[in-house]
């Protein structure tokens, strides 16, 4: 009987040791709306993320604040954390997030928007892709040349002939 | 001693049936298998007239051989009176004493004559003063236990053993019981005299631990009634309540792998 105790005891110690594995929650304490960021995977250099919240400013859009000297692992946790929204608030927030390398140059990025209201906690996963297109929209582009018509004609003088 | 009485008696014994049948005590023991009464009692008188015989031829061993065998037929007082002579004549006067002694003590007064039982007490008394007696008991608190005596060797009967006829001289007593040490005891008896002798029986030390009464084999203890059972169960009981304790307070949490980066506090 005290063998087969003994073995239970013995049995438990790895499922208590396999059986704990804590995922820290990045908003756990913070009371007002917060969003737990996990990235899962990304660029391998990755050193910091520059995180764009469109309508919000930060103090400290990059983190970790300090470069380490390694590349982070992924996955990366953070939060971002919300003061109260106020009344231009419509609901829903846009983080961009970049990864950074060791030069600063981007070398992923990636976009979700999130509906969130006051004191709400939410969970995002993401996935750096590769860097969007850094070309201007079309209709940003610049308007073609104004150079002559190919035939010549002097707008001035009206079309031969008339 | 002449052999003219004792043939004459021997002829009394052996032809006088009915004076011998009237002298068998009331509880005669049974004769041998496929013996019948009638036949017993032929078969003594054979004896004793053969035994008669020898007397008168001067073989006395011969003759005391035949009044043995018959007496063990039929344990007849006039077999007893007739040992007793033999004996004498034989040289055996403790014997003759004993069967004389016998002869008296179990004759019919009615059924032997007065003679005769005068010839016994006279013989008797002139071999008294010649031999000793020797009583054998156990040891007071000892009494109830059956043990046998042994005399020189010969087995005289069970303990006590009363006034036994001995030639004066050496003799060694043994008292023998089963489990117990024979009790061993060198006498040395002058004639006339009357010795008493207490035997004490002590177990023997092989025997005296087959007398303790072989003991169970204890019964299993159970197993909590062992003394390492509740020590492995207080041990347990820590360990878990230990585990218990670390998994509560996160001791055994690991942290996921991965990067946590600082947080980002963002406003309009």
């Amino acid at each position: 009987m005290t063998r087969r105790w003994l073995s239970w005891a013995v049995g438990l110690l790895p499922l208590a040791w396999a059986g704990c594995i804590v995922t820290p929650d990045p908003c756990a304490g913070y009371p007002l709306a917060c969003i737990a960021v996990t990235v899962e995977s990304g660029p391998r250099d990755t050193y910091q993320l520059l995180v764009t919240v469109l309508g919000f400013s930060s103090t400290t859009p990059l983190t970790p604040r300090q470069r380490p000297t390694e590349p982070l692992v992924y996955p990366l946790r953070f939060a971002v954390r919300f003061s109260e929204f106020d009344h231009r608030h419509r609901g829903q927030v846009t983080l961009d997030v970049r990864a950074l390398d060791a030069d600063n140059e981007v070398r992923g990025q990636a976009r979700a928007t999130v509906a969130i209201d006051n004191m709400e906690k939410h969970h995002l996963r993401l996935t750096l892709g590769t860097p969007f297109d850094m070309a201007l929209p079309l209709d940003q582009a610049s308007p073609p040349d104004l150079q002559e018509p190919p035939d010549g004609t002097d707008l001035a003088q009206g079309p031969a002939g008339d | 001693m002449s052999r003219g009485p004792v043939l004459i008696l021997l002829l009394w014994a052996g032809l006088a049936p009915r004076a011998s049948q009237a002298e068998l005590p009331a509880s005669s023991p049974p004769v041998g298998p496929g013996h019948t009464e009638a036949a017993a009692r032929e078969q003594t008188r054979r004896l004793v007239r053969e035994a008669a015989q020898l007397m008168d031829r001067g073989e006395v061993a011969g003759a005391v051989a035949k009044l043995e065998q018959a007496r063990r037929l039929r344990p007849d007082p006039s077999l007893d009176y007739n040992l007793g002579i033999a004996y004498a004549e034989g040289g055996r006067p403790a014997e003759a004493a004993a069967a004389l002694e016998r002869f008296l003590a179990g004759a019919a007064p009615g059924a032997v004559s007065q003679d005769r039982l005068e010839e016994a007490r006279g013989r008797l008394r002139a071999l008294a003063p010649t031999l000793a007696r020797l009583s054998v008991r156990l040891a007071p608190g000892q009494e109830g236990r059956s043990a046998s005596v042994l005399v020189d060797n010969r087995l005289l009967g069970p303990v006590p053993v009363v006034g036994h006829w001995l030639v004066p001289g050496p003799h060694e007593v043994r008292v023998t019981a089963p489990q117990m040490r024979d009790f061993i005891v060198s006498v040395v008896l002058t004639a006339g005299e009357e010795r008493s002798v207490s035997a004490l029986l002590v177990p023997r030390p092989d025997a005296a631990a087959a007398l303790i009464p072989p003991q169970a084999p204890p019964a299993p203890v159970p197993v909590y009634r062992r003394w390492w059972f509740w020590t492995a169960v207080s041990g347990g009981a820590v360990v878990a309540a230990a585990l218990i304790g670390a998994g509560a307070a996160g001791g055994f949490n690991r942290r996921a792998p991965g990067s946590d980066l600082d947080p980002l506090d963002v406003a309009r």
